[in-house]
């Protein structure tokens, strides 16, 4: 057997590691999705009147689109009558202290390595953590908000901050913006929110835990982050789901809005359960995550290490409305199996001088499909912006595809756009020569692919850097855990 | 420590190693010198273990383990190194990194403890002054951007590093000025010792007036047909390969 | 369709029967009516997002007013340009046998039926409305003179809806070359529906430059598809002025091993010209090799659209695809699209595309000026290299002449 097909065959043995389940108390919706179900879910989370009429309104212009279908996935056509729309475990959120938590909970986080334990301040890192639908903790919470940093559930904030959330929610992705924004503005059951004042720094990483866990659920999360003027905040998402046969959907929003001078960094390390070796099951990953420059010289930066789901379809976008403002997209993709991507970004120059950097590289294995999409527009006022694009990829294997489509348009004369792709294996001669100076075939790999995924991965929080280059490494070894 | 006996090998259907016999004790230089297309860098893939050659006869022994049993990684952590002919880039790794992580997967076969990135840098910095490379350079990816100069000094930098106990430099002088040969030369020499051994595979004789050979092999149409010592090489500089191959008949066009 | 544009073309194809002939009229009745069904392409097709064909045509041409005549004041022979070779002339989208001037013992005939397949509107138009196409083969180890198409339109008693149709074979070993020039007359509208199709055998080479300088109220899609057989060469070369809409589909596929394809393009348009160019290389093979530059200088209310598909099949290993698009833009009224696509089964491969917008190159404008070269001839002169790079890949010295001075008219005024 030659050596490729050899490593090859090594991919497809490790197993998903996160893939068990926990038995929580849940208290679920029943099945179905029509206006009823909107309403059991605004009333469970005691929410306003007006977030209601929101949710409808939303619902309602859901019914009336059609799934879009112009991605490279394919899968089969959902039905959105057998999903539930919420559950939620009996013991979680509202908590005053973790003592209340369900122990299991704690068990729970403790086993994905997320520390709930306020005490154990080694990472320094705040965490909000939701399992299924609902936000079951939130650490340091008070240190925070000594310094008017509001950073709780999205459902907590609806109740303690309701202009906050009237004013920012729906101003980035408004509910028709598209199909999967408006199913999730209808039925979403939380997240993290989000909240910067004026000229302050955030002085710790915040970091949402998300973890699907019962069956037959769709995951709908919300996360609103609004930094103000001369603000600073560096944000996490983290997110696992179990084994199951059947397909589970996830179709989350992020909205972020950074005002004159602010600084978001919104940085994502995907691991959903992407399916077993022959495609079956797996999270579907639907997610509209935009952010809006608003004020001059903001600055919005997506990272993500996407290693996981069966079907991934997200496109996290920056428009760059403030002038001199800056969008970065920073992004690794690694495909194994059957699993299928269609992501990239969105790069909308509205502002004069405002700047856009994309770094994407995919990484194709198995018989999958990695596909990247970016759009990057240069409207007319846009003078004197520039935008530098780099999309790679790497494939391993002649089962699997890696496919380029980057739209480019430009309306004046004053900017400056360059984009590049390229297409590559790992060569033979490249592994010989690891090989040679004593590496075996698995750490020569991982040690290839991640000086390939290098300038991506430089640009996650250090704490999560580490975690990252181990989960390419080990899903490319065929699992993904 | 390496007793090579009767090697066949073949590559996609042809013979290129026609019976090699070769004997190499511990503190030993052996050079081996041939023409075009006589088998001598086929004989540096096979020791080191590279995929694609066909083994059909013959044995190596290495410090009494069946090297043809080995992979080209157990090979390396058995003590075996190839300088390349030309070696490879490897994008976004810096030379450092890659060091770090082979140097320990080798400590580890061998029962030591990896080295931590301060003792590690600091073998690193006592290597450096050997064969003149500068730390940016090893900051820098894997050979991406190196001169032919900078990339042999760096394979012998590597070597310095890993501490082999056969090293094979594959053609190690060719592209090389005086300069950069008088250093890597100096490098090589620094690292001879009585546990070591090494086999220069070398067109030209003039990289064995800086290092000097104990042995030297004249290889032709896949096998050893001559054996001597520095002189032998000096008569290959003066008369050129002719006399060898009317001697032993006209080597197959490949 | 609107049902008044698909009564136009009704009319306009019963007022054509009798010219076409009788065994054939099945065929283009079937064609018809494949069109008649669908629409021009909109803004809603993918393909067509920044080229609607369907808003320009109900804009600027109006089927109804197609004009019968069948003469022309033009001297074809006038235009011919001076050396030796095959001058092959189409009026208003149809081969004229009787006025063009053969020189090689190729097979050039003129067929007036079909047994084309359509797959889209255009092509269904072509086949149902094309009097008389040129086809040429030229047979195994022959190297004939250059071919010079000239496709004439006459619009001077009314608007003109012209469909040529073009097939050319190149058996084992032949080595053509083809030169494509578009001369018009009149006022009023042209619509060019353009259909040429190439096949490339074993070890052919096969080289089309394309020169397009047409009017404002000239419309042309012109569908160019190439299937190239083991070892072989094509070449493409167009270069673009203006137009009304100039829209290139440019297919290639390679069918054997060791295939070569070259695409070079060149847009430098000004005014209201609108390019679009569209191409695809599908590479199925092992050992293929595919290469494009397009490169595009745009001033005042210009477009340009460029979209350049690379297929790399899970068979196609060792293939190399290179691709490129650079463009300056001079105006903030002109706008760019660019899409260069990749979609790649096989891994052992190397490819790569990369497309820049921007301005001018800063610091070589100041080394200009700064050895005395005034502002506005220094600009010239770096657009001019810039666009003459693309004529490297024209195997007629005196064409490249000609698209020289076109540039330089262009450029500098």
């Amino acid at each position: 057997m030659s050596t490729d097909d050899q490593v090859l065959e090594e991919f497809t043995s490790k197993e998903y590691e996160h893939g068990w389940s926990v038995d929580f108390e849940a208290d679920e919706a029943p099945m179905g999705l029509n206006e009823d179900i909107v309403k059991f879910i605004s009333h469970k989370k005691n929410e306003p009147e007006w977030l209601l009429n929101w949710r409808l309104k939303s619902f309602r212009h859901w019914s009336q689109l059609e799934e879009p279908k112009w991605s490279n996935v394919h899968y089969p056509k959902i039905d959105y009558q057998v999903l539930k729309y919420y559950s939620a475990p009996k013991k979680g959120g509202n908590i005053k202290s973790l003592d209340e938590l369900d122990p299991e909970m704690i068990k729970t986080f403790e086993r994905l390595g997320i520390s709930l334990n306020e005490q154990k301040r080694l990472s320094g890192i705040a965490v909000d953590a939701v399992i299924d639908s609902v936000s079951v903790a939130t650490t340091f919470k008070e240190t925070l908000s000594e310094l008017g940093i509001i950073f709780c559930s999205f459902s907590e904030a609806v109740l303690e901050h309701p202009e906050l959330i009237k004013k920012y929610l729906g101003s980035v992705v408004p509910a028709a913006d598209n199909y999967y924004a408006a199913l999730n503005s209808a039925v979403f059951s939380d997240g993290s929110f989000c909240y910067i004042p004026k000229g302050v720094r955030c002085p710790m990483e915040l970091s949402t835990y998300f973890r699907i866990n019962a069956a037959n659920t769709g995951q709908f999360e919300r996360t609103l982050i609004v930094a103000e003027d001369d603000s600073y905040v560096s944000y996490l998402e983290g997110c696992t789901a179990p084994m199951r046969d059947e397909n589970q959907l996830h179709a989350a929003v992020v909205e972020i809005y950074a005002a004159k001078n602010a600084e978001v960094k919104y940085s994502t390390v995907q691991n959903w359960y992407p399916g077993n070796k022959e495609g079956l099951g797996g999270i579907y990953n639907f997610v509209t995550k935009r952010g809006i420059c608003a004020g001059d010289h903001a600055k919005i930066s997506w990272t993500q290490v996407e290693t996981g789901s069966a079907v991934t379809w997200k496109y996290p976008s920056c428009i760059l409305k403030g002038d001199y403002s800056v969008g970065e997209f920073y992004s690794v993709a690694v495909t194994n199996n059957y699993q299928q991507a269609d992501t990239g970004t969105k790069m909308i120059h509205l502002g004069k001088h405002t700047k856009s950097r994309i770094v994407s590289k995919g990484i194709s294995a198995g018989k999958s499909q990695n596909s990247y999409r970016g759009h990057v527009n240069i409207s007319k006022r846009a003078i004197h912006s520039r935008n530098f694009s780099q999309c790679d990829s790497l494939l391993m294997g002649n089962q699997c595809g890696a496919h380029t489509f980057p739209y480019i348009d430009v309306e004046n004369s004053s900017s400056q756009i360059e984009h590049e792709a390229t297409t590559s294996k790992i060569g033979e001669d490249q592994i010989f020569y690891c090989k040679q100076r004593g590496l075996d075939e698995e750490s020569s790999i991982a040690l290839i692919v991640n000086g390939f995924a290098k300038e991506v991965m430089n640009n996650l929080p250090m704490e999560f850097a580490v975690e990252a280059q181990k989960l390419l490494a080990l899903t490319l070894e065929g699992s993904v855990g | 420590m390496i007793s090579i006996k009767n090697l066949h090998a073949n590559i996609e259907g042809k013979e290129i190693l026609k019976g090699i016999n070769l004997e190499i004790k511990a503190g030993e230089v052996h050079a081996i010198m041939g023409p075009n297309g006589s088998g001598k860098s086929t004989l540096a893939s096979v020791l080191a273990g590279r995929d694609g050659y066909e083994i059909m006869k013959g044995s190596i022994v290495f410090e009494n383990k069946n090297l043809l049993d080995l992979e080209a990684e157990e090979r390396a952590r058995e003590g075996i190194f190839l300088a390349f002919q030309y070696p490879v880039e490897i994008p976004g790794v810096s030379t450092t990194n890659f060091l770090k992580t082979a140097m320990n997967q080798i400590r580890q076969h061998r029962g030591k403890k990896s080295l931590d990135a301060v003792a590690f840098l600091k073998l690193m910095k006592s290597k450096m002054k050997l064969v003149e490379i500068d730390q940016a350079l090893l900051s820098r990816s894997l050979n991406e951007g190196f001169s032919g100069g900078e990339k042999k000094r760096n394979e012998i930098f590597q070597m310095a590093m890993l501490e082999p106990k056969l090293a094979i430099l594959d053609e190690t002088d060719s592209g090389l000025d005086i300069d950069a040969l008088r250093i890597v030369s100096h490098g090589v020499n620094s690292l001879k010792s009585k546990d070591n051994a090494s086999i220069l595979i070398t067109h030209y004789q003039r990289l064995l007036d800086y290092i000097l050979p104990d042995f030297v092999h004249v290889l032709f149409d896949g096998k050893i047909v001559k054996t001597g010592d520095k002189s032998l090489a000096m008569e290959l500089e003066e008369k050129g390969y002719d006399w060898i191959k009317a001697e032993h008949g006209s080597l197959e066009t490949i | 369709m609107d049902i008044s544009v698909i009564n136009s073309i009704k009319d306009q194809f019963n007022k054509n029967e009798a010219t076409y002939l009788s065994s054939s009229l099945s065929h283009r009745k079937s064609a018809l009516d494949f069109a008649l069904l669908h629409n021009f392409p909109s803004r809603k097709n993918e393909e067509y997002k920044y080229t609607p064909v369907d808003r320009i045509l109900k804009k600027k041409f109006d089927f109804e007013k197609i004009t019968t005549s069948k003469t022309t004041a033009l001297h074809f022979e006038d235009h011919f340009y001076k050396l030796k070779g095959n001058h092959l002339v189409f009026l208003n989208g149809n081969y004229l046998p009787a006025r063009s001037e053969l020189l090689n013992d190729v097979c050039c005939q003129s067929a007036t039926d079909s047994d084309q397949s359509f797959k889209d509107v255009f092509d269904a138009l072509n086949v149902a409305f094309c009097e008389n196409s040129l086809k040429i083969e030229v047979s195994e180890n022959y190297r004939p003179q250059p071919f010079f198409i000239y496709y004439f339109y006459d619009s001077e008693q009314g608007q003109v809806f012209g469909n040529p149709n073009t097939q050319i074979t190149a058996h084992s070993n032949t080595h053509i070359q083809i030169l494509e020039k578009t001369i018009s007359t009149g006022n009023y509208p042209v619509f060019i529906n353009k259909k040429v199709s190439v096949d490339v055998k074993a070890n052919a080479e096969v080289n089309i430059t394309k020169i397009q300088n047409y009017k404002k109220h000239v419309f042309q899609v012109y569908n160019l598809e190439v299937n190239q057989d083991t070892q072989s060469k094509f070449n493409s070369n167009v270069y673009s002025f203006e137009g009304g809409l100039i829209r290139n589909n440019l297919s290639i596929n390679q069918l054997g091993e060791h295939c070569e394809s070259h695409m070079h393009g060149l847009y430098l348009i000004a005014g209201q010209t609108h390019v679009d160019n569209h191409t695809a290389v599908n590479h199925t093979q092992p050992h293929s090799y595919s290469n494009e530059l397009y490169k595009g200088i745009l001033d005042e209310n210009s477009r340009a659209v460029f979209n350049g598909k690379i297929f790399v099949r899970p068979e196609a290993q060792k293939t190399n695809a290179f691709q490129s698009n650079q463009n300056i833009n001079l105006s903030d009224e002109a706008s760019i699209y660019t899409k260069p696509q990749l979609e790649i089964w096989a891994d052992d491969v190397k490819c790569s595309h990369g497309c820049t917008v921007g301005q001018m190159d800063e610091e070589a404008l100041f080394y200009l000026r700064a050895r005395g070269i005034g502002k506005n001839q220094a600009k010239a002169l770096i657009l001019i290299a810039f666009a003459k790079q693309s004529l490297e890949y024209i195997p007629f010295e005196f064409v490249k002449e000609e698209i020289d001075t076109l540039i330089r008219k262009r450029l500098i005024g």
